[in-house]
């Protein structure tokens, strides 16, 4: 099996994260949701820069018809109308020309490097939320190896992904007892949570798309005894092929996906929607210039949302390099002038109260990273 | 030739100075004609213009129903026969008309555990009851629909009558029901059931149709207590967990 076929072949999925109940946080109530867009994200055709004179040149037909405009100098694409609004509103803020310290534009690199946030790909084996959540909590470790590698080393995690087993989206208490007797000792453990959980369980739903993952995850994060984080993956970013432009493509697709997501995620938090704030993650960018089959292929700057009650919104935060081919990354790829972790690390301080420097040292091993914490919350 | 060495490089840095090379984002001259983007992490705002006050979803709530509700009461203004003919059996209420009547009891109790519907994109529950509403005895399949966060909002009760074996008395009343509905040119396009009694929506025209399958109906004594009593028998409906709510037209929350 081809990689890209495998990246194509995997679905939309939901994981949580508990803090245990001694957890001494100092702001418990915040929450944390992670899109995180695997394939990468072609930044340049979501988060438009409408000044920039040689985008025409490099990739005219992938510049969308009626873009949703924020300034003079920006826009959005035209399949985001909900996000748009909650930029208007100053609930979302854009970051432009981003990415992870990684420039090799493998998939698996990238996707593990963004993930673990350690400083090479594969170098970690925990990722750096459930870091973070271990130094919030002084928590011991408890990892699955279902967990997505970004939230663990966190304790209480909690994987969900809703299954079309008849039945089995409802597990009885007493299904659970039963089976309780052929289990291993471990397995058993893990089995007594899962019945422990049952009374407070809040998933009902057997719907596998991303909207009902994201209304699964708001539901889940608003109640007060909830996860404090998750991650939602949504697939097939990597738009090689018919992206779209002029003519809505793939990219339209997704990029409306990942705009239901939210506007879902923000419905369903209700009130709680005050307290959490929701970041997208992607490997990388894409190239500048189209390629031959409407597409654009592994680049490395990219664009970041970050969104949230407590968001300083309505804006788009960029050092922007410009695209001119002598700006260009390697001449093919928009340059990253900002560091992902440095947003990542302001989205931790926030959430969970930790101190930038320790976040900068003992979560991404970077003891000189910049602080934008007061550049993106109020 | 030393002289000449130093005069062509003099012409080239004095063509370079003249146009200089981008650097640092500087972008091409086209840029310069319609804006630039300055060097350093820079915060560029939405346009003044587009922007909107930021606000909790307390606020956001409140100003959502503040703007739901004005824009209501224009559309009532504007549809004027529709909202007088309303009038006559619904109370506007700041653009929600909610029905008048408020007669009736029911009393009665669930036959069973209530049924998912598996509604796509929506959810919702059937429910059969057997109980009496005033001096008739009925038995209803009751259906609570939820289509989820809309604009053009519409509450309304849904009754699926059991038309065969004790329920032949029914008969005559739900002929008329059926009358009443092609007179009325109304047939609402979310009917789930038989019978289906409006209390309260925020459109004129579903109201006026309701009140026009009132008129049409109210000689049947069945009919009459249904509608009389809707609040009575929404109310054991809610007791026992469901609502009933129906809605047109989307919007983005």
């Amino acid at each position: 099996m081809k990689r890209r076929d495998f990246l194509k072949m995997s679905t939309a999925g939901l994981a949580l994260t508990s803090l245990p109940g001694w957890a001494n946080i100092a702001n418990p109530e915040r929450r944390l949701v992670i899109f995180f867009l695997e394939g990468g994200l072609d930044g340049l055709s979501t988060l438009v820069p409408k000044l920039e004179g040689s985008l025409e040149s490099f990739r005219e037909e992938l510049i969308p018809n009626n873009l949703l405009d924020l300034s003079s100098h920006w826009a959005l694409h035209p399949a985001m109308r909900s996000t748009h609004k909650l930029m208007l509103q100053q609930d979302i803020l854009g970051i432009h020309a981003t990415s992870f310290p990684y420039t090799k534009r493998s998939h698996f690199e990238g996707q593990n490097l963004i993930q673990g946030g350690g400083l090479t790909p594969f170098s970690e084996s925990t990722g750096w939320v459930g870091r973070a959540l271990d130094i919030a909590s002084n928590g011991g470790r408890a990892m699955s190896l279902d967990t997505p590698l970004l939230l663990r080393g966190a304790t209480g995690v909690d994987n969900y992904y809703p299954a079309q087993v008849n039945g089995s989206a409802n597990p009885t208490i007493d299904l659970l007892q039963r089976l309780n007797g052929g289990l291993s000792p471990e397995w058993q453990i893990e089995n007594e949570k899962l019945i422990s959980r049952l009374d407070g369980r809040v998933f009902n739903s057997r719907d596998r798309s991303p909207r009902g993952l994201s209304a699964e995850a708001g539901q889940a994060l608003a109640r007060p005894d909830g996860p404090v984080a998750a991650m939602i993956r949504l697939n097939g970013y990597d738009t090689h092929a018919g992206q779209g432009g002029k003519n809505p493509g793939r990219l339209h697709s997704l990029t409306g996906e990942l705009d239901t997501c939210i506007s879902t995620l923000r419905q369903n938090l209700g009130a709680a929607w005050d307290h959490t704030t929701f970041i997208t993650l992607t490997e990388f960018g894409r190239t500048v210039k189209v390629n031959g089959s409407s597409g654009t292929d592994h680049g490395y700057g990219t664009a970041m949302l970050v969104g949230g009650g407590a968001v300083n919104g309505g804006a788009v935060l960029a050092d922007w390099p410009g695209l001119a081919k002598s700006d260009q990354f390697e001449k093919r790829d928009l340059m990253a002038t900002t560091d992902s972790r440095s947003i990542c690390a302001a989205v931790l301080e926030h959430t969970f109260g930790l101190e930038h420097d320790e976040i900068a040292e003992r979560v991404f091993f970077t003891p000189n990273l910049p602080r934008l914490t007061d550049r993106i919350f109020l | 030739m030393r002289a000449l060495i130093i005069a062509v490089i003099a012409v080239v840095l004095a063509a370079c100075q003249a146009n200089p090379t981008t650097t640092g984002g500087s972008g091409a001259n086209s840029k310069q004609a319609q804006g630039s983007y300055p060097s350093g992490l820079k915060r560029y705002e939405v346009g003044a213009e587009l922007k909107q006050p930021k606000m909790n979803m307390a606020q956001s709530a409140a100003a959502k129903e503040a703007a739901d509700r004005a824009r209501n009461q224009e559309r009532n203004k504007r549809l004027s026969s529709d909202t007088a003919r309303a009038a006559l059996h619904f109370k506007e209420q700041e653009g929600l008309f909610v029905w008048k009547h408020r007669f009736g009891e029911f009393s009665g109790k669930a036959l069973n555990p209530r049924e998912d519907l598996n509604i796509p994109g929506g959810n919702g529950y059937k429910l059969a009851v057997d109980g009496k509403f005033n001096r008739w005895k009925v038995n209803v399949l009751l259906r609570s629909i939820d289509f989820g966060v809309l604009t053009d909002r519409s509450h309304m009760i849904v009754a699926h009558i059991n038309k065969g074996g004790d329920h032949d008395k029914l008969q005559p009343s739900l002929k008329l029901w059926d009358k009443a509905l092609t007179t009325c040119r109304s047939t609402l396009p979310y009917v789930f059931g038989d019978l289906y009694l409006v209390l309260e929506t925020t459109n004129p025209l579903v109201a006026a149709l309701q009140v026009c399958l009132y008129e049409e109906t109210k000689g049947d004594q069945f009919l009459s207590a249904f509608m009389k009593g809707g609040h009575a028998l929404d109310d054991f409906v809610g007791n026992n967990g469901l609502d009933i709510t129906l809605n047109e037209a989307s919007s983005m929350y």
